[in-house]
């Protein structure tokens, strides 16, 4: 099979050889054209982990800070409402509201946008834009995006937390306010049946050891403690996601720190990598084509080149080569082979080329 | 005939032009000196295995050799067996006949007279010896088909050929007959069945398999001899011939 492969293959080497030369030939020149020079931008950031509410915030420990802040950066930019949030900070800001306009934002954060990883706490993004201008403002506003989305959702994580630890203290204070009640009308029923001067100051030291005395009036003073010491836990609870919101803005602050500010790019470059992938893939298709059509070379050669090719059972008694002579004109090429053969015999060769 | 040769002559004289090898190897000859050398180096040798692997020569017989198609190169295989057969064996006398009237051959490339022919002979009733022609080797002759037919009909197929290979046959060790392709024209048939053997031509690279196999099968299995390939060549480069073991 390897000897037909390659007895079509050199057979027809210029047909085979065309494709992969060929179609990278065509394909370069546009992989050029159709890639314009752009401008490069980019912004370091030193990132920590971020400081959520509360010790058990559910990140993962495994990941960098520079890979969560990264994954979460990534995942944003895919959304339309990050995407409009940038934009509205760039000159592309008209292009907000309109579906194509959108579409076009979409497709510049897409391709021009990168985000990479310098260790474990820089995250470096970068951006390619057809001006300096756009890849300068793109390159700001995102931080300045992620930044402003990061602080609000700081911001709406801890009212959220404070409220729900201030509508925990509101209910205790309200337990501590009925517990008292309960037990001021008690003492104020049992003064007024034995001794009217105790019923109206329940802090006279009788009273202690009546409710020594008394179940009722014991667990009525026990339920006014348990309230007020969860009144005491809820209250402290306000005050502590107070602090912690507080603490973590800050921290986020501190967490998110550009290093390099982005600068005005001045000299556009060609993005070599892009340029090249087309020629090798064109490279690559050529390839295929060239097999393919070698294959189909192979698969359609119904002749008799060899005696491997002549049916069983029939005998081949020999093999004549290509015999051909020199600078004979190429339509006596069949007529001068055969007077050649002939002229021991006496046969008379056609005149060659140069005399004619 | 040597006025009819005369032209060659002229003609081969600047054959040198032509030649792979040394010029001065060639050998080149007027008519009644020692005839020309092979202008393939080796070409005799190949010629020489092909009718030893045929199982002629070395007896008398009347060879055809065909093919399936037309331009397979049956003239020049028949020549150069006839040629071949001619000079390896000095007290044979070889004929070489040709009977494809389509596309003549013979008489053009000896620069002789076409007529009379195979087939003049055929139709006048004269013996074939009028249209044989004489060559460089003294041993062999030839027969071209001659002119166009003067009778309508297919002169091959009248009874007289079979009288003519018959004494053909009387007067000569080998005949060799120079068929038309059988796929094309019926009358290859009819006169293989006259031949003792008989040879296919096969152009390799070119003639499909399918093909062959038709024309084969046209033939009495006890005639077939074999085929000749002619005209194979390697396309692969011959460094890479010998790293693959091809």
């Amino acid at each position: 099979m390897i000897k037909k492969l390659l007895e079509a293959f050199f057979r027809h080497k210029w047909l085979l050889v065309l494709p992969p030369i060929l179609i990278p030939g065509i394909a370069t020149p546009i992989a050029v054209a159709s890639t314009p020079p752009v401008y490069d931008a980019a912004v370091n950031v030193w990132v920590e982990r971020p400081r959520f509410l509360g010790p058990q915030d559910g990140a993962n420990q495994w990941l960098t800070p520079s890979q969560i802040e990264s994954n979460r950066l990534v995942e944003l930019l895919r959304t339309r409402a990050f995407s409009a949030e940038i934009a509205k900070r760039t000159s592309l800001a008209a292009l907000v509201g309109s579906s194509a306009g959108e579409t076009r934002i979409e497709d510049v954060l897409t391709r021009g946008v990168s985000i990479g990883r310098a260790g474990d706490h820089v995250l470096i993004i970068g951006v390619q834009a057809p001006t300096a201008q756009i890849a300068y403002e793109l390159c700001t506003a995102i931080v300045d995006a992620y930044q402003e989305k990061t602080a609000t959702d700081q911001a709406d994580q801890s009212a959220v937390a404070v409220s729900f630890y201030q509508s925990q203290a509101q209910d205790a204070d309200q337990r501590v306010a009925k517990a008292s009640q309960d037990l001021r009308r008690y003492l104020s029923v049992l003064a007024a049946s034995s001794d009217p001067t105790a019923a109206t100051d329940p802090a006279l030291p009788d009273n202690t050891r009546i409710t020594t005395l008394d179940p009722k009036l014991n667990a009525l003073q026990g339920s006014l403690q348990d309230a007020q010491t969860a009144a005491n836990a809820a209250r402290s609870a306000v005050a502590g996601a107070q602090r912690e919101a507080s603490a973590s803005v800050q921290g986020q602050q501190l967490g998110f720190q550009v290093l390099d500010p982005a600068r005005m790019p001045t000299t556009a470059t060609r993005p070599i990598k892009k340029i090249i992938v087309y020629p090798i893939a064109a490279a690559v298709v050529g390839l295929g084509l060239t097999a393919i059509l070698l294959a189909l070379l192979v698969a359609g050669d119904r002749s008799v080149r060899s005696e491997t090719d002549v049916t069983p059972g029939l005998r081949v008694l020999g093999a004549i080569p290509s015999l051909t002579l020199k600078r004979v004109p190429k339509q006596l090429g069949a007529v001068a082979t055969r007077r050649a053969m002939g002229s021991p015999a006496g046969m008379a060769l056609p005149a060659p080329a140069r005399a004619r | 005939m040597s006025s009819q040769l005369s032209d060659g002559q002229a003609v081969a004289a600047g054959a040198d032009t032509y030649l792979h090898t040394n010029p001065g190897e060639a050998g080149l000859s007027t008519l009644g000196q020692a005839p020309r050398e092979w202008l393939f180096p080796g070409a005799d040798e190949v010629f020489r295995n092909i009718y030893t692997r045929a199982g002629t020569g070395f007896t008398s017989e009347v060879l055809a050799v065909c093919s399936a198609i037309a331009g397979e190169g049956k003239t020049t295989i028949s020549l150069g067996l006839a040629v071949t057969i001619a000079q390896d064996f000095p007290e044979s006398r070889v004929l070489l006949v040709e009977t494809d009237y389509h596309r003549p051959a013979l008489a053009k490339d000896f620069e002789m007279e076409a007529t009379p022919g195979l087939v003049d002979c055929i139709v006048s009733g004269e013996p074939f010896q009028v249209a044989c022609r004489a060559t460089f080797l003294e041993n062999f002759h030839v027969v071209p088909v001659g002119g166009a037919s003067p009778v309508p009909g297919r002169p091959l197929r009248s009874s007289r050929i079979a009288g003519v290979i018959d004494a053909m046959r009387q007067s000569y060790d080998m005949v060799i007959l120079d068929l038309p392709p059988i796929l094309v024209n019926s009358d290859a048939v009819l006169l293989t069945d006259l031949a003792d053997g008989a040879i296919v031509v096969v152009r390799s690279g070119v003639t499909p398999l399918n093909l062959v196999n038709k024309a084969v099968e046209q033939l009495e299995e006890s005639k077939m001899r074999g085929i000749v390939l002619n005209g194979t060549r390697s396309a692969v480069p011959g460094w890479l011939q010998r790293l693959v073991g091809m």
